[in-house]
């Protein structure tokens, strides 16, 4: 059992000094993050008419056992001449390519976008927090773990330190490094609230920033036709039941006091 | 050393050794002063601080000084210099056809007569330049005189002294008087204006203005000291011993003739001087005995002089600040005005034998919390609240961003410097200390050998044994290392063979000292019962070692050696020297990891020492098993030059020595030896083996020689509290210098590769047979220590740094980290870029919030 007395001014001027900059640089990542991010492109008017005729179809579909059956009726009867006669659907723009290649839609190089963006927030920052630990605070012995490590451990938790008989339980600053890059996630909530971007160190997909406007765009694949869309869900409202909970609802009460 | 470090964690406390002659310069107040140790120095007159220093022959004993010019002229046997008094630059070096010569003050410098030759040297000295001119002289001069800014010659003619005038240019001049000396007589000072010889044992003294009188000055005498004393009235004295007491006569020149002015019989030991009153014309004498300097007006000063040591030179001054020096047979340096103490050097630390460095504490405070938390069931808890309030003070306080006390306070200890002059010394480690001598006691004077022990280690009473040894006695003392005072003291009417030390950590016993004489055991600490249990101790086998012998004995129950093994010497061999492992040593690790992951065996014996032994011209060097006498290695060395200047250190399972030979060339080489259980990796022996009384297992040896392109004085090897941090040699150079070399540099398992062939093991660095010295591993950077000859590390608190000592003549004191300072903040931690970058990162978070809630809410106006 190895005893060191390890100088206090590493605890206050290494140790607590790359805690904070961890911090830091996970709050400016966040921030980075959404200022990368592109603005939602500005839908045009027809563009947001289909698609809200649409989204008032699934509400109808997934909320249509509050209504009276008579409201069901005559919203049924809406929906499925609007959708069929296409009367709201944008108008056809008569240059535009039959069977769009969806590879090279606007959506999905969007798409494709965002993702690299985030990818690079998280490798960039990491790469030059690693060479300026490693740089600035290499020699130092920080921390000893509480369990033992193996002799191949030595090169990569040891760094710059130069005697060959130290053991490896005491680890210098780029395990401190390492343990504040995967601990800080509470850190993180707390400051930024949830779904911040400096918390989501393992999305490898990168999307982070899930927004409404996102969702918005994302409800329309790329490539896909909308007024078969319209058709579809035409058949699907048609075959909605007319079941209302409000039906016999005073018997159904007083038969709990029965 | 790094650069930033310089200066910051060490000190040097340069030193003379004893002052053999002294020149006062009173117009600019300084001090010119030559050393036995072989030094010439300038001091600052007002407190005794060296301003420069200059090596030079250990034999010169007077220094030239003219303080019209500016330049001092020593002389040895090869050589004639001539220095700048301002800054102690060389300025010019003469070369002597042979070392019989003599120098001469004539009327405008100096003048080098070689005997028995017609030629002479002639220096002229200016205030900003010197030159040196080989003059030939028609005569076959014996001396040089000068008088009345007139210059002569004295040469032998027909068996008649004649003195002969000289014009400017040294050339005869002038009409020559024939001296009315008897050709037999002996020449006793021909200085200036003053020729005194002796003849039929009367003193008889001629002046050059009156050249052919000769006067009688003192008609019986055994012994003649002669002095001028300065002063623009020229007085002389002379010391005659008559009827076995020193008796001096003081002497000045009227009207050419001498007249005797005062007459003194000494006491037992004095040291006279006069001193030249200009109010009033008159001579004033002043004498020194061991404790006071007297005035001839009964004025009396008192010398600090605790054992009453003899004076050993006494220097008065008519004119400047100060008006006397004493310098004590044990080199400390005083110096008076008028009646008062006005600085003191302690010259007697230049000679140094065995300093001790105390185990640094840490606050006591801190060192109980610390443990205290540990004793406790909640440590966790009490960890954290220590730290937080660590924190809460390093806020509080801005000093903390710049030092640390707990760091300053891990390095200061105390020193213990033990004289060859028989003083104690005291020292603190705190380079920041200004007066740092804290204690110094005398108890002898001049013991011819002197050896030291730190007796008890532990923090709160440290114990400090010494021994002080002559031809027929020896007295032995244990000190409280604290504060120097004396806890007991031993003296017998004999001289001991050997002293030895036992150490005994490990059995929870004090540990003792004790001493051999004619095969007897004399306890000097303790009792007889602690001996008793020593002597029943299966492995305390201690080594006598004679000159051509080598014996292991152990104590028997009626405290007599018990020889148990013997070693003779082959015929004509004889030893040199025996090197034992430091005993309070800790091992951190007993094998070296290869770069394949297996493991080389370290052979951990510690009742191994190593023995250097001369045959001839050869160096034989036995490492031996103290407990079984047997040979574990044995290596001999050709060609060796000086074996006075063999040098070793053992350390762990490794022995590096140096030595100076002329195989294949004249350098100095450093040998390396390491020993391990098995010849290849992952072979080990039983552990319980080696420490047995019949271990014959024959470790195998490891060697590498390396050249050395400096002369080595010393060696010595850091030390650490666990032993984690890598044991590096320390080097005494000649050239004044401290220096460190890696381990890993020396060791033998450096691999010897072909040309252009890769290393395959990475662990040790591939071989060359040349060690460079680095600007890094020089640990006193730019600064001159002079005479290293013995260096001490130290343990701190810290496991990665070693307090180093120097002594020999200076006391250089520092601390270095073998394997760089990894448990602490290194000295060239850029603090202020750390400050720049945190805060530039906080900038960035705080200019980009803005952005991010504005483009956040721009976002929103799309739902």
């Amino acid at each position: 059992m190895q005893k060191l007395l390890l100088d206090p001014a590493l605890r206050n001027w290494v140790l607590l000094p790359i805690m904070f900059v961890m911090i830091l640089i996970g709050i400016l990542r966040h921030n980075a993050t959404i200022l990368l991010q592109s603005s939602p492109k500005k839908l045009s008017k027809e563009e947001i008419r289909e698609q809200r005729l649409l989204q008032r179809a699934y509400a109808l579909r997934a909320c249509s056992n509050s209504l009276l059956p008579e409201s069901i009726e005559a919203r049924k009867c809406f929906l499925i001449e609007s959708l069929k006669s296409g009367k709201y659907l944008k108008p056809v723009d008569p240059n535009a390519p039959k069977a769009a290649n969806p590879l090279m839609d606007d959506k999905t190089l969007e798409g494709l976008m965002e993702s690299m963006k985030g990818n690079m927030l998280m490798v960039v920052p990491q790469t030059i927090i690693m060479t300026w630990i490693n740089e600035f605070f290499s020699g130092f012995i920080l921390l000893k773990l509480p369990f033992p490590l193996t002799l191949r451990f030595k090169s990569i938790f040891q760094s710059g330190v130069a005697t060959q008989d130290l053991d490896v339980q005491w680890v210098s600053s780029i395990s401190w490094y390492f343990l504040n890059l995967f601990g800080l996630k509470s850190v993180y909530a707390l400051l930024l609230g949830e779904n911040n971007a400096a918390s989501n160190a393992t999305n490898e997909m990168g999307m982070a920033g899930f927004s409404s406007a996102a969702a918005t765009a994302q409800l329309i694949q790329p490539g896909q036709d909308i007024s078969k869309m319209m058709l579809s869900e035409a058949e699907n409202v048609q075959i909605l039941k007319n079941e209302s909970l409000l039906v016999d609802v005073e018997k159904r009460l007083l038969a709990q006091f029965a | 050393v790094l650069i930033d470090e310089a200066g910051k964690n060490d000190f040097e406390i340069s030193l003379l050794g004893k002052v053999n002659d002294l020149v006062y310069d009173t117009k600019n107040e300084y001090l010119y002063a030559v050393s036995q140790k072989g030094l010439l120095a300038k001091l600052n007159a007002s407190n005794g601080d060296v301003i420069w220093r200059q090596s030079i022959a250990p034999e010169t004993s007077q220094l030239n000084y003219n303080p019209v010019t500016n330049f001092i002229i020593t002389v040895d046997k090869d050589y004639l210099y001539i220095w700048n008094s301002k800054n102690g630059i060389l300025d010019r070096k003469i070369e002597l056809a042979d070392g019989k010569g003599k120098l001469f003050e004539v009327n405008k410098g100096f003048v080098y007569l070689n005997p028995h030759t017609r030629k002479f040297i002639e220096l002229d000295l200016q205030a900003s330049f010197s030159i040196s001119i080989e003059r030939d002289l028609q005569l076959d001069a014996i001396s040089f005189l000068t008088y009345a800014e007139k210059n002569y010659v004295l040469f032998k003619r027909d068996g008649q002294f004649v003195l002969q005038a000289l014009d400017h240019n040294y050339a005869v001049y002038g009409p020559e008087t024939v001296l009315n000396v008897p050709e037999n007589a002996q020449l006793l000072v021909t200085e200036k204006d003053v020729i005194i010889y002796s003849s039929n044992g009367v003193i008889y003294g001629i002046h050059v203005s009156m050249a052919d009188i000769s006067q009688l000055l003192i008609d019986e005498y055994k012994t003649f000291e002669w002095s001028s004393i300065p002063g623009k009235r020229h007085g002389y004295s002379i010391t005659v011993d008559s009827q076995s007491t020193p008796v001096t006569y003081l002497f000045v020149i009227i009207d050419s003739e001498f007249v005797l002015i005062d007459e003194y019989i000494h006491e037992d030991t004095e040291a006279l001087g006069y001193i030249h009153m200009e109010d009033n014309q008159t001579f004033s004498r002043v004498f020194a005995v061991a404790n006071q300097i007297k005035f001839a007006p009964a004025t009396v000063i008192t010398i600090p002089n605790q054992l009453s040591r003899p004076v050993f030179r006494l220097f008065t001054f008519a004119e400047g600040e100060i008006s006397a020096i004493v310098i004590l047979d044990d080199g400390t340096f005083f110096s008076f005005s008028n009646t008062e103490l006005v600085w003191k050097r302690e010259e007697a630390l230049a000679y140094a034998i065995n300093p001790s460095i105390l185990p640094t504490t840490l606050l006591t405070s801190y060192q109980k919390s610390i443990q205290d938390e540990e004793n406790s069931s909640v440590s966790f808890l009490n960890r954290w609240y220590r730290h937080f309030n660590q924190l809460i003070d390093f806020l509080k306080h801005p000093h903390g961003f710049t030092s640390s006390s707990v760091l300053d306070d891990a390095f200061t200890t105390k020193i213990i410097i033990p004289t060859s002059t028989g003083s104690i010394f005291c020292l603190s480690s705190d380079p920041k200390q200004v007066h740092r001598i804290l204690w110094r006691y005398d108890f002898n004077i001049n013991p011819e050998s002197v050896e030291s022990w730190l007796l008890d280690i532990s923090d709160e009473d440290p114990k400090f044994a010494f021994v002080h040894q002559w031809n027929d006695a020896f007295s032995f003392y244990i000190l409280n290392a604290s504060d120097g005072s004396v806890i007991s003291q031993k003296s017998r009417d004999f001289k001991a063979d050997e002293f030895y030390y036992v150490d005994n950590i490990s059995k929870n016993l004090p540990n003792q000292i004790f001493a051999v004489k004619d095969y007897k055991v004399l306890p000097l600490t303790g009792d007889n019962s602690i001996f008793e249990k020593i002597s029943q101790e299966a492995n305390s086998i201690f080594v006598y070692t004679s000159e051509t012998k080598v014996e292991g004995f152990s104590i028997s129950a009626d405290l007599t050696m018990d020889v148990q093994w013997s070693y003779n010497l082959a015929e004509g061999e004889i030893v040199i020297a025996s090197i034992r492992r430091n005993p309070h040593e800790i091992v951190a690790s007993f094998g070296r990891v290869l770069q394949n992951r297996e493991v080389m065996y370290k052979y951990l014996n510690p009742n191994l020492f190593a023995l250097f032994s001369k045959c001839k011209n050869d160096l034989v060097v036995y490492v031996m098993d103290s407990v079984t006498g047997s040979i574990v290695y044995q290596n001999k060395h050709q060609g060796i030059i000086l074996f006075d200047k063999v040098y070793g250190v053992f350390s762990e399972n490794w022995l590096v020595y140096s030595y100076q030979s002329d195989v294949p060339n004249l350098s100095t080489k450093i040998i390396s030896v390491e020993l391990f259980e098995g010849s290849h990796s992952n072979e080990k022996i039983d552990s319980n083996e080696i420490y047995s009384r019949h271990n014959d297992y024959r470790p195998y040896a490891f060697t590498k020689a390396y050249i050395f392109d400096r002369e080595i004085t010393t060696l010595g090897v850091t030390n650490t509290p666990q032993g984690i941090t890598s044991r590096d040699v320390l080097l005494g150079l000649s050239s004044n210098q401290v220096a460190m070399i890696p381990q890993a540099l020396l060791s033998p398992m450096r691999p010897v590769l072909r040309p252009n062939e890769k290393a395959n093991d990475a662990s040790f660095i591939p071989y060359e047979p040349i060690i460079p010295l680095n600007d890094d591993m020089v640990l006193s950077y730019n600064k001159r220590v002079y005479g290293v000859s013995q260096i001490t590390s130290g343990i701190t608190n810290f496991e990665s740094t070693t307090l180093v000592l120097s002594t020999g003549l200076d006391v250089f004191f520092t601390r270095t980290a073998p394997s760089m300072p990894y448990d602490m903040l290194s000295s060239h931690f850029d603090k202020k870029q750390l400050m720049l970058t945190t805060f530039g990162i906080l900038l960035a978070v705080l200019l980009t919030k803005p952005l991010v809630k504005k483009k956040q809410l721009n976002t929103k106006w799309y739902n």
